[in-house]
This record gives structure tokens, C-alpha cells and sequence, in this order.
């Protein structure tokens, strides 16, 4: 099948995913009040808290950033990262794996097919924390491309996470607890809320083997500090790495997953 | 040559699984310690050839290993013996192949967005197919025609009933221009008329006029006898015979059900006409009015066996009313074939 023919189905996922989302009258509203009430709410966190713990605040000073600024990027690369691990396990479940697999639909293109329009609307919220914190707050972000190489690595990363989710889940026909503990832990000792500087030493040293705080850090120094790729390139090659490493054991554990489900004759049971 | 779309070598698929035991410590159930493994033979060394264009129906109660078989075909499961070609292509090494050949049934309400219409569910699906757009808008027209949907198409999945789910989920199948299209239990739960078009459409429609070949499981003998113009019976896994619905029927022609109208016969007929060589069974059944009497009985087709059952009835006393004598049929064969011997492969 041509490249053509794959970004058309991907475009019909966009559409069926619309269509569905749409269909729910009241959705559209409360998503975007929930957008709005979300960005305040860190924001306004993130004004009170920044006059909180002092060893937090000598980090911050050190880096150049202020807690509101910390806090925004912050949540704002979250929205791409929780979607990414809820990503193949919400597109992949007993009642529409058996059609998927029977049909001559590539994996890939289903996966970025059935997780284009959570990407979407990832970017929406990615948008408005940062316009909230520009329009209202009066933060200046940098608008840099270097941001996007560290998302792209990051989504890998997580993805990989969510396919061992998915893998999981089509084995114990029940949602996968181990992932989203994964992300919340994640997201505890990398420094989403918080510099990792006030964690016990441990934690700090556990940090480094989560994509989030390569992610989160490197994404920080671009659109706050305006870090380019040359500058932030020894970080985000250990981002790579575990980029890399999350996606191969994803892949392979999501293909040992289906393989053990058609050995097992479960693939549809639930 | 023949030319086979679908051919299973030994297919053979063994289920194995683990069920807790009875009994046992407490602390022993509670850490799995007594499970013991269960095996379930799901189909076992199954043999059957599909010509191109024939429509091949898998007859078989709850249970005998027909979804198994389906799901194997489509690459779904994978065998733990044996293989099958469909289209030419080997299930075990050229899975994309097959499932670019085929188009399959499996569930009335597997594939479909629950809050997308049925003309924009078949549209997402012929796009997922390879089914070109300067095509795809024209045969979803044709199929909702043909299947008498299109006052439907427009309303969401979740509000049709399930006959029209059955019918989208037939369009769905009929969408790519697939060589073998693999239904199980097509018309599974519906109301006798829509069962009746569904067969109708399989039979005339996909198969004699678009020259489909279509491999379809069953556990409806009238379906099964109505549509298939070849049939293998399945049972606990293992083909009991394959067939014409006529040659299968032929295999129990030696069966034949006698009905006797009758007055003033003995409660006791029943013991004394079972006395008869060639007699398989019998029953009798007294009516309220007019003292009728009906003699219900299996007999093997031997000379002179329902003479001797007239003669025994006459000289009880009884009146003859009537006799009606019934050819067996594909439920009779059934009965017999799997109750008995398994006959073996073709």
C-alpha cells in the first residue's frame, strides 16, 4: 500500500475520531472549560507555590526559571506524555482487536491513526497553558523547533510504555494498573511539580531512568531558556537512548503479548 | 488441477489452561498451588478442501470447534498442528496474504463505532480495507441497497436492532473485494425472515452471482441444509463427514420414520412393535377425542419391516387411519453421525 493510501486511513481515523467526539453534545464545552480551569489552576499553583520551599527556589534562581513558568511547561508537556501511555491501550481493546487484526491494516497506522486526535487535542491544552501563561500571566515563552525532536523522543518513550500496557491488557483482559503507576511515579520523581534537587538521593538517582525527566528538563531549557538543539544535544542523546529502550521492549513485549493471545485463542475474550 | 481456496491440512488446535482444584489447604488455594492444567482438543486433525465458488457450510453444535476452525483461517488463532491454505497462502507463514484475501464475520457487534452511523461505520471500514474512494461510496450504496439498510445507514450503530446489526456487519464483510470470505454464524439470534434474506443474499447474491466462495458455520441444520452446496458435520473437533446435503442425508438412507394413524390399539403397542427386527424405536401417543392413536417409529429400511409393523398393529386390534413415512433428514444424519463413529476426513 502506498504512503498515499496510509495518511488516507489516517485521515479517516481523524474523521471517525471527530465524528465520535462530537457526537457527545455536551463534550466539546466541558473539555474546553476543563482546558481553561486546568491552566488557571497551575498557574495561580504556581504563583503561590513559588514562594514556598527555599532549596526549591535556589534551583529554580540557579536555572533561570520562576515556579509559574516551572509549572506550566511542565503540565503543558504532560497533556503529550499522558496521552502517549494511554495512547495504544485505549486504541487496542477486546472488543475491536480481533477486527483489527484480521483486517490488512499496518500496526503503525492504526497507532498513529487511533491516537492522532488525542495528539490533537494534547496540542490544545499544550496551547493554552502556554497562553494562559502568556496572555495572562505575562510569562514570554520562546517559541523553538528544538522542541520538537525532545516531544518526538519522549512519545516514542512513552508509547513504548503504553504498549507494554496494551500487551498487558489483551493478555489479563483487564486494564493494566503497572503503566499508569509507571507515569505517576514518573511524573513524582521527575520533577513535573517539583525540582528533582528536594528529592531524597535515591529518588534523584531513580529519576534518571524515566523519560519524563529527560523530557520535561530538556523541554524547560527550549521553551524557556531558548536552548538549542547543539546546546542541549549530551541530555538528549540520554533521552534517546532511553527513548530507544522503552520503544524496543514496548514493541517486543506488544508483539510477544499478541503472539501468546493467538497461541492462547484469547485474542477477543473479555 | 483443482483449484481449492481453502484447504486444512491435520488442523489442529489443542487448548490448554490452568482451573484452580477442589480442596485443598486454604494457603495452597490462595497461592495456586492445587491448579491442574486443563486440555480441550478444539478441533482435531481437520481435513476439508473448499472449491472456488462453492459455498461450504460447518455444521456443528455449541462447542464442536467451528469458531476455532474460523478464527485459525483468518490468522487469529494459531494452530497447534497442521496448516491451512487460504487462497493459496499458508496461514502459519503468510498471514498479511491471507487476511488480504479474505473477509470475515465475527461478531455482530465487533468493529463498529457504537455512536457513528452505519453509512459513516462502512465508509471508516472500506478506508481500513484498501478499498479505492472512487469505489468505496458506489458499493456502500449497492450493499445498502441490497440489504435493504438504506432508510438505516444514517442512524447510529447503538439504536439498530440486531438483525440490522447483522446485516452492516455482512455489508462490512462484502466491502473489499475479498477471494474467500469466512462467516461464523452469519445469522446467529435473528427472527426467521431476516435469517431467511440474510441465506438468501449468501446464496444467490455473493456466491452465484459475484462467484464468491464462502466458508460459513453453522449450528442451524435448515440453514445448513437450505444454502451449502457442500457441508462438513464437526463435532468435539473432528469432521464426521463431509458431503452434499444429499449425499450427507444419503449416509442414514437406511433410516426411515414411520407415522401410523390408529384407533383401539393397546397401551402396550409400543413394547411389541420395538420387538420387530429392524425396528428402532417407537412411540405412541393416545388423543383426547375420537380415541386416535398415533404410532411414531425409526426403522431401518428392510424388506418387509414395515409390513410386519402393519401386520402387528391389525392383529393388536387396531385400525390403520393412516401411514406417512418420512426420508431422513440433515438432523437425522446429524443424530446419527455424531452419536456414532467418526466417519473420518475426505
Amino acid at each position: 500500500m502506498s504512503l498515499l493510501g496510509e495518511i488516507w486511513k489516517i485521515a479517516y481515523f481523524l474523521k471517525r475520531d471527530l465524528t465520535n467526539w462530537t457526537s457527545y453534545k455536551t463534550n466539546f464545552m466541558f473539555s474546553l472549560v476543563d482546558i481553561v480551569i486546568a491552566s488557571f489552576t497551575f498557574g495561580y499553583l504556581g504563583m503561590a507555590a513559588g514562594a514556598g520551599n527555599q532549596a526549591v527556589q535556589e534551583e529554580l534562581q540557579s536555572l533561570g526559571y520562576t515556579y509559574l513558568t516551572y509549572i506550566l511547561v511542565g503540565m503543558a508537556i504532560d497533556s503529550y506524555m499522558w496521552q502517549s501511555v494511554a495512547a495504544i491501550q485505549e486504541s487496542i481493546n477486546p472488543w475491536n482487536v480481533e477486527e483489527i487484526l484480521v483486517s490488512p491494516i499496518r500496526l503503525p497506522t492504526f497507532i498513529l491513526g487511533s491516537s492522532l486526535f488525542g495528539y490533537i487535542w494534547s496540542t490544545v491544552y499544550f496551547a493554552a497553558y502556554l497562553a494562559v501563561g502568556f496572555l495572562y500571566f505575562k510569562i514570554s515563552f520562546v517559541m523553538n523547533v528544538a522542541v520538537i525532536p525532545v516531544l518526538a523522543a519522549g512519545i516514542a518513550a512513552m508509547i513504548g510504555l503504553s504498549m507494554i500496557g496494551a500487551a498487558i491488557q489483551i493478555l489479563t483482559k483487564r486494564w493494566n494498573p503497572v503503566v499508569w503507576m509507571f507515569h505517576v511515579v514518573g511524573n513524582f520523581a521527575s520533577g513535573l511539580w517539583y525540582t528533582v534537587n528536594i528529592l531524597p538521593t535515591s529518588v534523584q538517582i531513580a529519576s534518571r531512568f524515566f523519560p519524563q525527566y529527560y523530557v520535561l528538563s530538556l523541554s524547560r531549557l527550549t521553551l524557556i531558556k531558548g536552548a538549542s538543539m547543539a546546546e542541549i544535544w549530551p541530555e538528549y542523546i540520554k533521552l534517546l537512548v532511553v527513548a530507544i529502550l522503552f520503544f524496543g521492549i514496548g514493541l517486543k513485549t506488544f508483539s510477544w503479548g499478541l503472539a501468546k493471545a493467538k497461541k492462547q485463542g484469547s485474542l477477543g475474550h473479555f | 488441477m483443482v483449484d481449492y481456496k481453502v484447504e486444512t491440512i491435520n488442523l489442529t488446535k489443542i487448548f490448554r489452561s490452568e482451573k484452580e482444584g477442589e480442596g485443598g489447604k486454604f494457603l495452597d488455594r490462595l497461592m495456586h498451588k492445587n491448579r491442574m492444567e486443563e486440555v480441550k482438543v478444539a478441533v482435531d486433525h481437520v481435513n476439508i478442501k473448499v472449491g472456488s465458488g462453492e459455498l461450504f457450510g460447518l455444521l456443528g453444535p455449541n462447542g464442536a470447534g467451528k469458531t476455532t476452525m474460523i478464527k485459525m483461517l483468518c490468522t487469529l488463532i494459531y494452530p497447534t498442528e497442521g496448516t491451512a491454505l487460504v487462497n493459496g497462502y499458508d496461514i502459519r507463514k503468510e498471514g498479511l496474504k491471507v487476511r488480504r484475501s479474505i473477509s470475515t464475520v465475527l461478531g455482530p457487534e465487533r468493529g463498529f463505532e457504537w455512536r457513528l452511523s452505519g453509512r459513516q461505520n462502512l465508509k471508516f471500514l472500506a478506508a481500513m480495507h484498501d478499498v479505492p474512494r472512487s469505489v468505496a461510496d458506489k458499493r456502500i450504496e449497492e450493499l445498502l441497497k441490497l440489504l435493504d439498510m438504506q432508510k438505516e445507514a444514517d442512524k447510529v450503530f447503538q439504536k439498530y436492532s440486531m438483525g440490522q446489526k447483522r446485516k452492516l456487519t455482512l455489508a462490512k464483510a462484502l466491502l473489499p473485494d475479498a477471494a474467500v470470505l469466512l462467516l461464523d454464524e452469519p445469522t446467529i439470534g435473528l427472527d426467521p425472515t431476516i435469517s431467511r434474506e440474510i441465506r438468501k443474499f449468501i446464496k444467490e447474491k455473493v456466491v452465484e452471482e459475484d462467484g464468491k466462495t464462502v466458508l460459513l458455520t453453522t449450528h442451524y441444520m435448515e440453514e445448513a441444509d437450505q444454502i451449502c452446496d457442500k457441508i462438513a458435520i464437526i463435532h468435539e473437533g473432528k469432521i464426521a463427514a463431509v458431503g452434499t446435503p444429499s449425499e450427507i442425508k444419503d449416509m442414514v438412507k437406511e433410516n426411515v420414520t414411520v407415522e401410523l394413524r390408529v384407533k383401539g390399539c393397546p397401551t402396550n403397542i409400543c413394547e411389541m412393535v420395538r420387538g420387530i427386527e429392524g425396528v428402532i424405536d417407537a412411540t405412541f401417543e393416545e388423543h383426547g377425542s375420537g380415541g386416535l392413536q398415533t404410532i411414531r417409529t425409526g426403522i431401518v429400511a428392510m424388506e418387509g419391516v414395515l409390513q410386519r409393523i402393519i401386520e402387528l398393529t391389525l392383529k393388536s386390534g387396531g385400525e390403520i387411519q393412516s401411514i406417512r413415512t418420512e426420508a431422513p433428514t440433515l438432523e437425522d444424519a446429524f443424530v446419527k453421525l455424531t452419536k456414532t463413529k467418526i466417519i473420518g476426513d475426505e
